[in-house]
């Protein structure tokens, strides 16, 4: 099955013969590839459910695959940064990783990673109205395809950011804080000086625009998380 | 950058003054040498000329007093005094035979000077030249013109009152300008390695002399020279070992990798018994993990690289955040941090950076401020130095630092002698982080120990606007 299939990008060959006994017994299947342009067309070949990058890695870079995989592809990528460089996690982050891990790491962790991003990816819930489209102002969320649009204008998401604005929609009006959040969209708890959630959420703004008012349309609530804003126009029927 | 004004002790104004004060002297010795030397050297043709003119005014008055008597010599002479202020003694072997008035003894003995030698006499007085003419031809023997021509006082003449102010004046100018440019030529260089040395000393590796001066013979140029040597040299010996360490910490990293990894089989095929022990190797691991990281981070920061980035950053929100991810870590321990934020304040620069610099000094309060008691976060706005900054101060209920190494805590793996700090962790490395990541944002960072105890630690930070660095840059490149 696809989702078990992960595809490791690492140049360090013993490490990735190591993480694939690992993983064997952890219920996946682990390909690995040492370069980055091998790397990246493997990536493409939808025969995983997702990718283990480093950042740094002969030949293309680590950032520079994900560049190029984002331009077609959606499937989800943890990063492997390097200890001690906030920037490259951050980077990585904006670029549209799904999640970062420091490096050296620890397995349990991985896998618990792993884990929470394969579930999100797997499960639109399989209750009926999950069919139905989200709307909210002029943003329509269809969990049937995934797809976002705004005033009907398609809006390319990774599944990271689809499914945060999943949760964020669903309490739209209401403050949800980050430590919900990461749980809700990340599948695990929000630990100190962890900003992945704020990066993901000032990448979907960016790709969301302002709303017709020119506000932001999600709204930080200092000390407490964040907000969904409705349009200060009289609300439409509640989705 | 304003140009820093001459100090009158600088070397500039010294040089400018002895030399000015040099070439004054000079002249005024000059003056002095005329005045006090005698004049004995009158021009050949005056000489000639004079002596053709009371030649034939002689011949004239000596051939009036024969024909017409005594008092038409006379008259003629007086007329040329009146006319031409020149007074005119007729002499014959050493008596006065006409003129306007009695000879003196020096205008007698002028005379019969002039008769022995058989030609013009000159002598030089304070108010006047005279010059004994002997006659010749028939009948003129032993008579003598002795004419008195008056001149200036020497003072006077050498002065030249009419042209004095003007000159006075160019010599003024023109050794001042020369005296400006020497100055400047000698200075100018010293200056520019002075600048170069200063930013050395502040940390800056790519400081050089650098331009003109590497091009100069004299000895400031082979100073330049050799200093640009030096800072290539020091610069090439902290790339190296920055380079070392972080060639190590990049390749512990990948055994480290490996190491976990295999922790993780050992854990997938270890009995229950084995636990403890694995517990334990998963714990130094992540030590050496975590001293691995910040290894990285102040490697990073050394190289300078991530500062490029300059974006405006919301200081009020960057410290409440930081306060809240302190606070979370310091619960299980009784230990909490209270932020006091009043102002927002925003600041250029890398936020990831300040935010790690925030965290470490928080967490390196937090970590020694005794149990219940708060780490006390305050960020306020200030102005020093024509600036505004921004003031954070971190103030821990701990033991605090002897005073001797207060200025040493912000040292990579710097550790107080009673430090109990090794058993609860800490990489000893966040505090230098901390340190460079605020000096690349062009702030300080500060220690002292507060009263009623505990370490407060303050960190400055220059409010939005030009930034420091860039004004020392713009100025070395203008001077």
């Amino acid at each position: 099955m696809v989702r078990r299939r992960i595809l490791l990008v690492d140049d360090d060959v013993e490490l990735c013969e190591l993480l694939a006994d690992y993983l064997s017994p952890e219920g996946f299947e682990l390909e690995s590839v040492h370069d980055g342009a091998h790397g990246l067309e493997r990536a493409l070949s939808q025969d995983h459910g997702l990718v283990l990058l480093d950042v740094m890695l002969p030949g293309l870079s680590g950032f520079e695959v994900l560049r190029k995989l984002r331009e077609q592809s959606r499937i989800p990528v943890l990063m492997l940064t390097a200890r001690g460089d906030d920037v490259d996690r951050i980077v990585g982050l904006e670029m549209g990783a799904d999640d970062y891990l420091a490096k050296p790491f620890n397995t349990r962790e991985m896998v618990a990673r792993i884990r929470a991003i394969l579930r999100r990816v797997e499960g639109p819930s399989p209750d009926a109205s999950a069919s139905a489209p989200v709307v909210v102002d002029d943003v329509v969320l269809d969990r049937s395809t995934l797809r976002v649009s705004r005033a009907g204008e398609h809006i390319p998401l990774t599944s990271v950011e689809f499914s945060l604005l999943e949760v964020l929609l669903g309490t739209a009006g209401q403050v949800i804080s980050r430590e919900d959040l990461c749980l809700k969209v990340l599948g695990r708890e929000l630990s100190p000086y962890d900003r992945s959630v704020d990066v993901h959420v000032s990448n979907l703004r960016r790709k969301l625009g302002k709303s017709s008012d020119d506000t932001e349309r999600i709204r930080t609530v200092r000390g407490v998380g964040y907000q969904y804003a409705r349009s200060s126009r009289p609300a439409e029927e509640d989705a | 950058m304003r140009r820093p004004r001459p100090h009158l002790r600088s070397l500039f104004v010294r040089i400018f003054l002895f030399f000015w004060l040099a070439m004054t002297l000079i002249g005024a010795a000059f003056a002095v040498i005329h005045l006090s030397s005698r004049p004995a050297w009158v021009h050949k043709r005056k000489l000639e000329f004079i002596t053709v003119a009371l030649r034939t005014h002689g011949v004239e008055a000596v051939s009036r007093l024969r024909q017409q008597g005594p008092g038409a010599a006379h008259d003629w002479n007086r007329a040329l005094e009146k006319r031409l202020d020149v007074r005119v003694h007729l002499l014959h072997r050493g008596a006065s035979r006409a003129g306007p008035r009695r000879p003196n003894q020096s205008v007698v003995a002028l005379a019969a000077q002039a008769l022995r030698e058989g030609k013009t006499v000159l002598r030089v007085f304070s108010t006047h030249e005279c010059y004994a003419v002997p006659l010749s031809g028939q009948g003129l023997d032993g008579w003598v013109v002795v004419g008195e021509l008056p001149h200036r006082p020497r003072l006077m003449r050498y002065l030249q009152p009419e042209t004095l102010p003007l000159r006075m004046l160019v010599v003024f100018l023109v050794s001042g300008l020369i005296c400006y440019l020497l100055a400047r030529y000698i200075s100018k260089p010293i200056r520019r390695l002075q600048l170069a040395t200063r930013k050395l000393a502040q940390g800056n590796l790519d400081a050089r002399v650098g331009g003109a001066i590497l091009r100069r013979r004299d000895e400031t140029g082979e100073l330049g020279r050799e200093f640009d040597q030096m800072a290539d040299r020091i610069q090439a010996l902290l790339d190296a070992q920055g380079r070392l360490l972080r060639d190590i910490s990049h390749e512990l990293r990948s055994p480290l990798a490996r190491l976990s990894v295999a922790l993780g089989l050992a854990r997938q095929k270890a009995g229950a018994e084995a636990g403890a022990s694995l517990d334990r190797i998963e714990k130094e691991a992540e030590r050496l993990n975590e001293l691995i990281g910040h290894l990285t981070t102040l490697t990073r920061l050394e190289s300078g690289a991530d500062v490029v980035e300059r974006e405006p950053i919301d200081l009020k929100a960057l410290v409440e955040e930081v306060g809240q991810d302190t606070s979370f870590e310091g619960i299980p321990r009784d230990r909490g941090v209270e932020v006091d934020v009043s102002t927002p304040l925003t600041v250029h620069g890398n936020q990831e950076l300040l935010r790690r610099a925030l965290e470490n000094i928080v967490r390196n309060g937090l970590h020694y401020t005794a149990a219940s008691t708060q780490v006390e976060v305050r960020l306020e706005g200030i102005e020093s130095d024509g600036r505004r900054w921004a003031r954070i101060t971190v103030r821990d209920h701990g033991p605090g630092v002897p005073e001797a190494v207060l200025g040493d805590i912000f040292r990579p793996f710097f550790r107080v002698a009673d430090d109990r700090g090794r058993r609860s962790g800490g990489s000893g490395i966040g505090l230098a982080i901390s340190h460079r990541a605020v000096l690349l944002h062009g702030g300080s960072l500060s220690a002292e120990n507060a009263e009623g105890g505990g370490l407060r630690v303050v960190v400055e930070l220059p409010l939005a606007g030009p930034t420091h660095a860039e004004n020392v840059h713009d100025g070395v490149e203008s001077t």
